[in-house]
């Protein structure tokens, strides 16, 4: 079964990059456009791994992480951060919301895939 | 990038009242001046994003100027208007309407220029601010956007309207540095980088093409915060608001001036337009070592 990624990105551009890229590169992807529907879709479905951007309307990429490191057997799903926003506070903040990764805005393709491939076969490893 | 060219509109008679000679020696700014003889013929730069402001000489008529400064103020309120006059009576033939500067002729120079230094001397702008943000802008497009994109034009400009028919405006806000960027293309231009994105996928509709541009403000944006904070300067990003068409009800409008920058590609019909206007400025760039951010486009676990 191919892993499934949640896509978190009030961008549709956005969205549809990293659509093209991730199932180019083997995933199944789902979406969100903000930080609510993405924590929604995060708790009732079966999710390997979140792509999210931080700024969005609605709540935002840590906000909606902070949330669902609370929902028992969801808090140790991967997350990536994927934003224009690069400075040393807001890392910070990513950690403490429990991000795995941080990538800053564009994103190069095969890193992403290389980045993602390794965290999953950890994560199956630690499974 | 020494060279930010502002363009002042001088509408004047044969008689030529104003010195433009002197006035381009004496300014502290670089200008260009475009003359034209007639209300008719200056006009047709209300709307244009490149003038920064207009000088008019009541010798061409004193209901003509007044028409013309009507009319900027409808087209592109906040474009600094001066007025010299021959008359004494001058501000009854304004009505309610105020230009920047009434001056009587003949002209003190020193005058036009300190108040055009006030208008359009923003102090946002030193040299290495200009420098840094617009590298900072043009790196970011080639690298997401237009590949080997270069500035092709750039100006200084006191008030914007959109450039181009979709737009997207994005704040910026910190303890140092407030303000905005606009980015604008055409419809043409955005279905070709987004066919160039994401080339499997069905032409965009309208509301996608807005998406992109909002989303090429956001990185554009994202791109400058990563340079200014190496030189000190942080701030939020907001998000951006997206609007398509001339007539649109959002003109972003500010006196501290901005810098207006026409970036292509390759392909000359790849142009963007990207506006930096910044409302206020409390510190300067000051060069400082690498801060141990991610670097764009890389995975940095954490």
């Amino acid at each position: 079964m191919l892993a499934k990624i949640l896509v978190v990105d009030d961008s549709a551009t956005i969205r549809h990059q990293l659509r093209a890229c991730l199932e180019s590169g083997g995933y199944d992807v789902i979406e969100a456009e903000n930080g609510a529907l993405g924590l929604e879709r995060a708790t009732n479905e079966t999710v390997d791994l979140i792509i999210v951007d931080i700024n969005m309307p609605v709540m935002n990429g840590l906000e909606m992480l902070e949330a669902l490191r609370a929902v028992p057997r969801k808090a140790s799903i991967p997350a990536f951060i994927l934003s224009t926003e690069s400075s040393k506070s807001m890392v910070e903040r990513g950690k403490k919301c429990g991000a795995t990764a941080w990538i800053v805005k564009p994103f190069k393709p095969e890193i992403l895939i290389k980045g993602i491939a390794h965290v999953l076969a950890k994560a199956r490893g630690a499974a | 990038m020494k060279h930010v060219p502002k363009r002042l509109l001088v509408e004047m008679t044969a008689r030529n009242v104003i010195d433009l000679d002197k006035l381009n020696e004496s300014c502290a700014h670089p200008f260009e001046l475009v003359t034209e003889s007639n209300v008719f013929a200056a006009s047709r730069w209300t709307t244009s994003p490149d003038v920064t402001a207009f000088i008019v000489d009541s010798s061409v008529g004193e209901v003509a100027a007044v028409e013309l400064f009507r009319r900027l103020q409808q087209d592109s309120s906040g474009v600094p208007f001066v007025y010299v006059s021959h008359e004494s009576a001058v501000l009854s033939c304004f009505g309610p309407l105020l230009p920047d500067l009434i001056l009587r002729s003949p002209i003190n120079y020193e005058v036009l220029l300190a108040r055009l230094d006030e208008l359009l001397g923003s102090p946002a702008f030193s040299e290495i601010m200009i420098d840094v943000a617009t590298k900072g802008i043009v790196a970011t497009m080639a690298r997401a956007f237009i590949p080997n994109a270069e500035i092709h034009a750039l100006r200084f400009r006191a008030c914007q309207h959109p450039v181009h028919e979709i737009n997207a405006t994005i704040p910026l806000c910190g303890e140092a540095i407030s303000g905005h960027v606009s980015v604008s293309a055409s419809p043409d231009t955005l279905k070709r980088l987004y066919h160039r994105m994401v080339p499997h996928r069905p032409p965009p509709s309208g509301r996608m093409l807005e998406d992109l541009v909002g989303e090429m403000s956001n990185q554009l944006l994202g791109g400058l915060k990563g340079v200014l904070t190496t030189g000190g300067i942080d701030f939020a990003l907001g998000i951006p608001m997206m609007y398509t068409g001339s007539s649109c009800p959002v003109r972003y409008r500010c006196r501290s001036g901005s810098i207006l920058q026409y970036i292509r590609g390759s392909d000359p019909a790849d142009e963007v337009a990207v506006d930096l206007a910044l409302y206020s400025v409390r510190k300067g760039y000051e060069e400082s070592e690498a801060t141990g951010t991610p670097e764009t486009g890389e995975l940095a676990f954490l």
